[in-house]
């Protein structure tokens, strides 16, 4: 018999910071849910500049073009969770770091991802929007574009949350032995900029918008632009409508922070980017 | 054969085992993409990670059921990683070892019985 008892989960909410330190805190998270008795803890943050995320096992030379990236100073930094490239400029990211053991929570992927999702609909309801959270039927596993395959947004809507058939949440895990980090990206303007460091040849690239235009979404294509603050407020209160949890605002632990530190240092080391397939 | 509880399963074969994830591990985790392995000459020790195992949408550490130094990797994977899905047991298996101590860590591991025991009780907690 599950324990679904009122859980009293952490609140970080943090404003801009740049794509490593981003992922070190995340990571951070991550690796301190198994040192420590930790509540399970909900991140906000944003991104400055303007960066690509890339999943674990993406070939780092094929993803996304370096070299205009760099020209555009637009950082390039690889994630500890699995999928593939994400553009981050205008959104609002959301981190999750729990047990496994957690009985909201379980081995099962999909189901980890329903659960979170569920807090994520309630909260895009309270803004006004009605969403899906997307499972296809269907694997389309052999992908022959490499390009293609590279980027998160031309994917199909593996555990999703869509908007009239448009991606509007991207999220993706990693599991250590008993802890689970999800991190997830929620556009505020559908931006298609990242098409243009994508690798296509110029006729590709202008398919390639009508169709990103087609598939993804940013929560300003629904909703008069809002201040951060009330997008939050909207998701918190949405956690708290779906789930037995209460988000409290708390601090990073001493042990968070040294780990943050060491990992700033891999996040920022061509080693960890750099990695090809 | 013994199983972990990483989800991990060894068969010993004489003086190597074999090693890769269970049909639970496959299950819960979904469709494999990618498997991310040790190098051969490597060496691993019992419940520590040798190497990660990408689903759709989540990377997983996959942990030692016992210890000792890699001999092959099933490379068939990187191109057809669902193997693992469709065939966890058998093609699928993941790396080759020559164990450094099989009869001694194997106490730490459980039977097929205790692991579907284990299992049971993670899918009704």
């Amino acid at each position: 018999m599950k324990d679904l008892r009122l859980q009293e989960w952490r609140l970080l909410d943090y404003g801009p910071a740049d794509a490593y330190m981003n992922m070190a805190i995340d990571e951070a998270l991550l690796l301190a849910q198994e040192e420590e008795n930790l509540p399970p803890t909900l991140r906000f943050y944003t991104w400055r500049p303007a960066a690509v995320s890339l999943g674990y096992a993406q070939d780092a030379e094929s993803a996304v073009n370096r070299k205009l990236c760099l020209q555009a100073g637009i950082d390039v930094v690889r994630r500890s969770t699995g999928g593939r490239a994400v553009y981050h400029e205008s959104e609002l990211t959301y981190a999750l770091a729990v047990r496994a053991a957690n009985p909201l929570f379980s081995a099962n992927v999909k189901e980890s991802y329903a659960t979170i999702s569920k807090g994520l609909l309630a909260g895009l309801k309270n803004l006004g929007l009605e969403a899906q959270f997307a499972s296809p039927r269907h694997i389309q596993r052999k992908q022959t574009d490499v390009r293609q395959k590279n980027i998160c947004f031309l994917s199909p809507s593996w555990y999703e949350i869509m908007v009239e058939g448009r991606k509007l949440i991207g999220s993706a895990q990693r599991r250590l032995r008993g802890t689970i980090l999800q991190q997830g990206s929620i556009p505020l303007k559908n931006n298609d900029k990242f098409l243009e460091i994508c690798n296509f040849p110029d006729a590709q690239t202008d398919l390639m918008r009508s169709v990103w235009a087609q598939k993804t979404a940013g929560l300003w294509d629904y909703i008069e632009p809002l201040p951060l603050d009330k997008v939050k407020e909207a998701l918190i209160r949405g956690f708290e409508e779906t789930l037995p949890v209460k988000l409290i605002p708390g601090e990073f632990s001493a042990l968070e922070k040294s780990l943050t530190r060491e990992l700033e240092i891999k996040y920022r080391s061509p080693q960890w980017n750099n990695r090809n397939r | 054969m013994y199983f972990s509880k990483e989800h991990t399963w060894v068969r010993l074969e004489g003086n190597k085992a074999v090693i890769g994830i269970t049909d639970y591990a496959q299950s819960e985790l979904g469709d494999i993409v990618f498997v991310e392995f040790p190098s051969e000459g490597d060496t691993i020790t019992q419940g520590e990670p040798f190497g990660t195992i990408e689903s759709v949408k989540s990377v997983s550490d996959l942990h030692a059921p016992i210890s000792g130094k890699v001999t092959a990797i099933n490379e068939e994977l990187e191109d057809a990683p669902e193997t693992v899905n469709e065939s966890p047991y058998e093609k699928g298996w993941i790396i080759e070892i020559t164990p450094s101590d099989a009869k001694g860590e194997v106490s730490n591991l459980l039977n097929e019985d205790d692991y579907q025991h284990y299992i049971d009780t993670e899918r009704n907690k």
